[in-house]
């Protein structure tokens, strides 16, 4: 099976459908678009993928050890502990903490001692706290935040705190990375470097990372496949190629250019 | 590694100071029996404020029932002591009050932390008062509303500081651990904390626990060192007593709460000759400086000894390098 499959997934909210019978499958290591306008559902998708919001019906798998896992009714942080992590449209650093805290904060599941260790201070505590600053410190290094480690996060400059966001939900181990808008509001640069790190990450990480972003440049250069969403469907689905040549998504989407 | 073993050694230097003076004073007379009952006094809510803050600090979640968990702690000192009158029985009091404020703790806890909201305030509110009422009816073995008295003199102003370090010792460890950071993460966004794998339930429970744990140990403290106790001593306005240090001290700030249950002690004990003019003074004298410090004394922050040395270290690390310029 693949990494990831989801099948008929919908969520209603009252009476509208934010996702409606949404197909979708990611295999490892790939980097997926996720596109479609304001309101198509996109943010919906990951939050039910995340166990956020829970599905009012369909199935979500996760492969897992070669068998297939159902994550429909598992928590978040269950779902994070899988091995899927996540960065928010709108910003949800712990913004009165410090960058390295964000970042250790992350590397708890993982690496954090135990209560007991920590109340009585026994050898174990120090030594995960090494190995947790040392192993922090690294990924923040990747994105060249390592000098602003004691920066408290909301003092940070807007595109500083979208890639400390990153380095947080990496920070878990994830197997599958969801993105959700990681570029807005940086400058063009800004964008283009990120793009390149994400490329990066996915490659040394062995990630599977679903990107969604506005820029169709960045969409149809880097992503290997695109999903299309609008009105809570499923457009359409396929390589940039297809994508471009595809008369619903030129119709509905890319019509204006 | 190194930065934090001299904070250490700088915060014990200063926790034996503090104890020289006291004991300074204690023998010059400075400090007579009176002023021992404020002391004990401001040792017990120091222990109650610390236990809270970890609740409401850290965790974020509140409890208006902190009182209740201190009245486990007091009659299981108190019931235990007078059958045991040694320190054996103290020991065993603070153990078993301990334990039973955890559980209660516990079975409060697991389902209402479960919810994202402030249900905790309210489910606490109605343990504090159900505790109380279970004490009230329990017949002889807590002698009703005329509650216990004859409780043996076992504590100590020396027994209190010890405990008041120790509680501060292990809500610092907690604080600057990972769990504290998972905990914290919590208070800051319990959304984003949960998809990094963070069990949200888990760590306000172990913060909840710990809060109602410590107020048992203050409770054993306050029932052997006053001798009497009784069920509305432990009411609500209590709980809310409690609550003012921690909000005064600032929310988060263990050494705010400290500092607050030292001077909302020492005001205390100087309003005292207004008679009952004094709440008011005191309720003036909070508002006043909430005003000027909505956040409390300290904010969030503690009072930092390491950045101080931090500051120095790079000072002289500037002067070294321009030497070498
Ligand atoms: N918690 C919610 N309650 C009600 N409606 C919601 C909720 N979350 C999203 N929606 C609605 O679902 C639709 C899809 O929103 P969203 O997933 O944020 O779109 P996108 O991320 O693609 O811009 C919108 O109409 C939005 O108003
Ligand atoms: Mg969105």
């Amino acid at each position: 099976m693949s990494l990831l499959e989801v099948k008929n997934l919908t969520k209603n909210f009252g009476g509208l459908a934010a996702i409606s019978r949404v197909n979708l499958k990611l295999e490892e290591n790939e980097l997926v678009g996720l596109i479609g306008p304001n309101g198509a559902g996109k943010t919906t998708l990951f939050n039910l993928l995340t166990g956020v919001y829970i599905p009012s019906s369909g199935s979500i798998e996760l492969k897992q050890k070669d068998v297939p896992l159902s994550l429909i009714g598992k928590q978040t942080s269950q779902i994070a502990g899988f091995g899927i992590a996540r960065t928010f449209q709108n910003i949800r650093l712990f913004k009165d903490l410090t960058v390295l805290e964000n970042v250790l904060i992350g590397l708890h599941n993982s690496r954090g001692a135990n209560t007991f260790s920590s109340l009585f201070r026994t050898k174990h505590f120090f030594d995960s706290e090494e190995l947790m600053h040392k192993e922090a410190r690294e990924l923040l290094a990747l994105f060249d935040l390592e000098s602003k480690e004691e920066y408290v996060a909301k003092n940070l400059p807007y595109g500083d705190q979208r890639r400390l966001e990153i380095v947080r939900a990496l920070a878990t181990r994830p197997k599958i990375l969801f993105l959700d808008e990681p570029a807005a509001g940086m400058n063009p640069q800004e964008s283009a470097d990120l793009t390149k790190l994400i490329l990066r990450i996915q490659n040394e990480f062995k990630l599977t990372v679903v990107l969604i972003e506005h820029d169709m440049s960045v969409v149809m250069n880097v992503c290997e496949r695109i999903y299309v969403l609008e009105h809570g469907r499923v457009l359409a689905q396929g390589t940039p190629q297809e994508i471009r040549k595809n008369k619903e998504v030129i119709r509905a989407y890319l019509g204006g250019e | 590694m190194r930065i934090l073993n001299k904070t250490n050694g700088i915060w014990m230097i200063l926790i034996v100071l503090s104890f020289g003076l006291l004991q300074g004073a204690i023998l010059l007379g400075l400090i007579d029996a009176f002023y021992e009952i404020t002391l004990v006094t401001i040792l017990i809510n120091m222990i109650l404020a610390i236990g809270l803050n970890v609740i409401i600090g850290f965790s974020g979640q509140f409890s208006l029932g902190h009182a209740g968990f201190m009245a486990i702690g007091a009659y299981a000192t108190g019931i235990l002591t007078k059958q045991f009158p040694n320190y054996g029985g103290m020991a065993a009091g603070i153990v078993v009050g301990g334990i039973i404020a955890g559980i209660v703790a516990l079975i409060v806890g697991i389902p209402t932390l479960r919810l994202k909201g402030d249900y905790l305030a309210i489910a606490t509110l109605g343990v504090a008062e159900i505790i109380r009422i279970i004490i009230l009816n329990m017949g002889d073995l807590t002698n009703g509303a005329a509650g216990l008295s004859g409780i043996p003199y076992l504590s100590t102003w020396y027994i209190g500081f010890f405990l008041a370090v120790v509680v501060l010792i292990f809500a610092a460890n907690y604080k600057y651990s990972s769990v504290g950071r998972a905990t914290i993460s919590v208070r800051e966004d319990e959304i984003a904390a949960e998809s990094l794998g963070i069990h949200t339930t888990r760590y306000k429970t172990i913060a909840f626990v710990m809060g109602a744990v410590t107020a048992a140990i203050a409770g054993s403290i306050h029932a052997t060192y006053f001798s009497v106790i009784s069920p509305d001593q432990f009411n609500f306005m209590k709980s809310i007593d409690i609550l003012i240090i921690v909000v005064f001290g600032g929310i988060g700030s263990l050494t705010g709460s400290v500092i607050a249950a030292t001077v909302l002690g020492v005001l205390n004990v100087f309003l005292q000759p207004f008679g009952s003019f004094r709440m008011i003074l005191y309720a003036i004298a909070l508002i006043s400086i909430m005003i000027f410090k909505p956040s409390g004394l300290m904010g969030t922050k503690e009072l930092n000894i390491s950045s101080f040395i931090r500051k120095k270290d790079k000072s002289e690390n500037k002067k070294r390098e321009e030497k070498v310029r």
